[in-house]
């Protein structure tokens, strides 16, 4: 049981979702529902092929971070999202840049977890019966 | 133009009040969760995730179970919630899939004593591959256990029944009689209506 204490810490939700094309780092409240920060690759590199880079993941995460303390959040529990669906199961290059920055920018980590979402059942994968031709 | 928006948003943050979030009566109503709210109405609705572990702080098994709770009303600093879901953590689930065994599920909406219906998920994981009349036969057993035991109890005694595996043993001890299996139990719980809408939904 938490004491009353510990209640009143205020927890948070760092979901990151991780493409291949950027990374985007949202901060919730534990519902969901309330936004605390929000930041992506692309507010922190100019060119595009860069937004997905681990550089610009921990750009974006110390962005958010920064929000979040000021806010008087103390402790994140950890969201990972790859593309999923068609796309990608793997989270992108900036996921583990990101949960680093966060551990680094002294939050208590609760869980870590992986909510990729994948399908019981899908459409085709785009590219066609030959695939993707280069 | 851009400065405007910042100050705006920082205003809307201080506006915001901070919420105990309390689990329902059959958890004790131990403070769960302290989240930050604007609107009272606005807030009615909202999920909170937390793992068995958050509410009972006790061995790591419990982390591989995930406990929903839906807000349903505010009360100045203090929100009470209502048992939304139950559910295995992805990564227990995977755990337990293997080659070479089967996975039977099973799903089922049950009524509580007191009108509140769930719908339940069981899943069950065997030694062997099993053929389709043993599948079979382990469905119409748990669909058995379930329709005899869940409507006797009322929404505490259920919630307790679900999350402390004491249904599961119940169908554990019943398939035992057809075929070992590795693994029963319920994989997921979720509330299909309340007791409140169900009366509704019956006078429309």
């Amino acid at each position: 049981m938490l004491s009353v204490q510990e209640a009143k810490e205020k927890w948070g939700i760092a979901h990151i979702f991780s493409s291949f094309n950027n990374t985007i780092v949202h901060i919730t409240d534990v519902s969901g529902a309330e936004t605390v920060a929000i930041s992506s690759g692309g507010r922190h590199v100019n060119a595009d092929r860069y937004e997905s880079s681990p550089y610009a993941a921990m750009k974006s995460t110390a962005a958010v971070v920064e929000a979040a303390h000021d806010k008087g959040f103390t402790g994140l529990h950890i969201r990972v999202r790859a593309v999923g669906g068609v796309g990608s199961r793997v989270p992108g290059p900036g996921a583990q840049a990101a949960i680093r920055a966060l551990a680094r920018g002294g939050f208590k980590i609760g869980r870590i977890d992986d909510v990729t979402p994948i399908p019981h059942d899908t459409t085709r994968k785009k590219g066609g019966k030959r695939g993707r031709r280069v | 133009m851009a400065r405007q928006k910042t100050a705006r948003v920082k205003d809307k943050w201080r506006e915001k009040k901070w919420v105990t979030v309390l689990l329902p009566a059959s958890f004790d109503k131990k403070p769960i969760a302290y989240i930050p709210v604007t609107d009272d109405e606005n807030a009615i609705g909202r999920v909170i995730e937390v793992t068995l572990h958050d509410i009972l702080k006790g061995d790591p098994s419990q982390h591989q179970f995930k406990l929903y709770f839906q807000i349903h009303k505010i009360d100045g600093e203090v929100a009470t919630t209502i048992f939304k879901r139950f559910e295995y953590a992805k990564e227990f689930l995977r755990s337990l899939v293997r080659r070479g065994s089967s996975l039977i599920s099973f799903i089922a909406d049950v009524k509580t004593k007191d009108g509140y219906i769930f719908r339940i998920k069981i899943v069950a994981l065997t030694q062997k591959k099993l053929n389709t009349s043993r599948k079979h036969a382990i469905r119409l057993v748990a669909q058995d256990v379930m329709l005899k035991t869940i409507p006797e109890m009322t929404i505490d005694q259920f919630i307790q029944a679900t999350v402390f595996g004491k249904i599961n043993s119940d169908i554990m001890a019943a398939v035992k009689k057809i075929v070992h299996v590795r693994h029963v139990g319920i994989e997921k719980a979720k509330l299909i209506r309340t007791a409140e809408g169900e009366i509704a939904l019956l006078q429309a």
